[in-house]
């Protein structure tokens, strides 16, 4: 029953990106700068380093439709670019022993890659004319620095909910083997 | 280890980007309707939308009134200031409503709708779209409270946007700041002489709107007030939009353009009114009359 927390989690942020950090950073973080919490991706990272490539694959492709569907009129730039940055990270992960400091780096290197892709989409089908020095300092770099507070702070929760899917896992195959 | 690319994965990577540009290229067609499935999951997360939306507004809110306290005593005084005009005010307006009436009823006018004339719904912010990509807003009434596409949104302050896809239980707005091309409002600039035009995208480093078409030799000063025209056919008139900014010439040379500080907050935003006009435009009837898939020209 352990696994069901998983997609429930990434849901909950999902939304969480939508809603909470929306009116808080309007509040707080007024100006130029542009924060974009990336929390459903930065989970589904978390997923790539910890399960596996498949696992992460699968919720890249469905939490990018949904975020797709719910936040934008343009289906298909998060359907493609959370599922194959899920895809990539996990193939890179899979070099490193996941730990802090791993795990920070190569989720920010995640977040990235998402930027990156979600900018050059709608660069091509001209939903913003933003230059590049623009999103560079206005944009990725405060929206690093937001999603890399998160990712240290839920490192510790998440790596004991990952441990416990693992255990009841085995226990599983125990039982199966029995 | 296997490498992160053989053969087959490219083909796979390769068809999910044909499938990618196919899927785009079909939800930027310009959609009447949405997709039933669509409708159904918008309406699903945007009951769970606005069960975390509220409790966080009324947080923010609260750290807010701490700060409004400050200056509690600067703006009571204003306030009072304003008191004292108000009860002249009004009737001065009782009086001119009353002429306006008679002068109409002279005209035979009277039974025409107003092109001013709306019904309103009143509806909640209830999410945004978190990559600032695209400026859309979800609101929490739908299709079943009368919200109907392409409605204007306003909040006390003034326009903010348009309903650009409509659910049952909810629907999305599209801000006035959003780059779309067909993000289009038919807008007149107030004064001595009014001035026509339109208001055609958003410039974000400056955080202005580009009202576009204005005759090059009309004088314009900073700071006259730009509302809805109605001419489009969509939007009522005289909804307040902003302030002129600065006016610069357009890169033709042959009109020029106003760069308009929209008088509406677009990042606070939460209690908006949905307005629908109550005139029939010009393409609604010829619509009902031959079928025609006429839309208003600018909207």
């Amino acid at each position: 029953m352990i696994r069901v927390w998983l997609p429930l989690l990434t849901f909950f942020f999902l939304v969480f990106d939508g809603t909470v950090m929306q009116v808080f950073s309007s509040h707080w973080f007024g100006g130029s700068f542009q924060l974009i919490p990336r929390f459903a991706m930065v989970l589904i990272l978390f997923i790539a380093f910890f399960l596996n490539r498949s696992t992460a694959l699968a919720y890249g492709l469905i939490f990018g439709l949904l975020s797709d569907v719910v936040y934008s009129d343009l289906v298909g730039v998060y359907f493609f670019s959370m599922a194959f940055t899920a895809y990539l990270m996990a193939s890179i992960s899979s070099i490193f022993r996941p730990n802090l400091f791993s795990v920070f780096f190569l989720g920010l290197l995640g977040v990235v890659l998402l930027e990156f892709q979600a900018y050059g989409l709608y660069t091509i089908v001209g939903y913003t004319e933003a230059p590049m020095h623009q999103f560079l300092y206005d944009r990725l770099l405060p929206s690093l620095v937001l999603n890399g507070v998160f990712i240290i702070l839920i490192y510790f929760p998440l790596r004991r909910l990952f441990s416990a899917i693992e255990m009841a896992q085995r226990r599983e195959l125990d039982e199966i083997h029995d | 280890m296997s490498p992160f690319f053989s053969n087959k994965r490219l083909i796979v990577l390769l068809v999910s980007l044909i499938i990618l540009v196919a899927l785009i290229g079909y939800s930027m067609k310009d959609r009447e309707e949405t997709f039933w499935p669509e409708q159904f999951l918008k309406d699903t997360v945007g009951w769970f939308q606005s069960v975390l939306y509220k409790p966080a507004h009324v947080a923010a809110g609260f750290f807010e009134n701490i700060e409004d306290i400050k200056n509690v005593y600067e703006q009571n005084e204003e306030l009072k200031s304003h008191l004292s005009k108000l009860g002249e005010m009004s009737q001065e307006l009782a009086r001119l409503r009353q002429r306006n009436e008679e002068l109409q009823s002279v005209l035979h006018k009277l039974d025409e709708p107003d092109l001013a004339d709306y019904s309103v719904t009143q509806a909640h912010v209830i999410a945004r779209s978190p990559d600032r990509w695209n400026e859309q807003v979800t609101i929490n009434k739908g299709s079943q409270d009368g919200v109907k596409l392409n409605n204007a949104v306003i909040t006390a302050e003034g326009m903010i946007g348009k309903i650009d896809s409509v659910n049952p239980f909810s629907s999305t707005v599209q801000l006035i700041s959003d780059l779309d091309r067909t993000n289009l409002i038919s807008a007149v600039i107030q004064g001595n002489k009014d001035v026509y035009g339109m208001i055609a995208g958003y410039d974000p480093k400056k955080e202005a709107l580009l009202f576009k078409l204005i005759p090059y030799d009309k004088k314009l000063k900073k700071g006259q007030t730009v509302v809805t025209s109605g001419l489009g056919g969509v939007f009522p008139a005289g909804l307040i939009i902003g302030k002129v900014k600065s006016v610069s010439p357009d890169p033709q040379g042959l009109t020029k353009i106003a760069y308009v500080e929209p008088s509406a907050d677009l990042y606070d935003i939460y209690n908006v009114m949905v307005v629908e006009r109550k005139a029939q435009s010009a393409a609604d009837n010829s619509e009902s009359e031959n079928d025609a898939s006429g839309k208003g020209e600018g909207q």
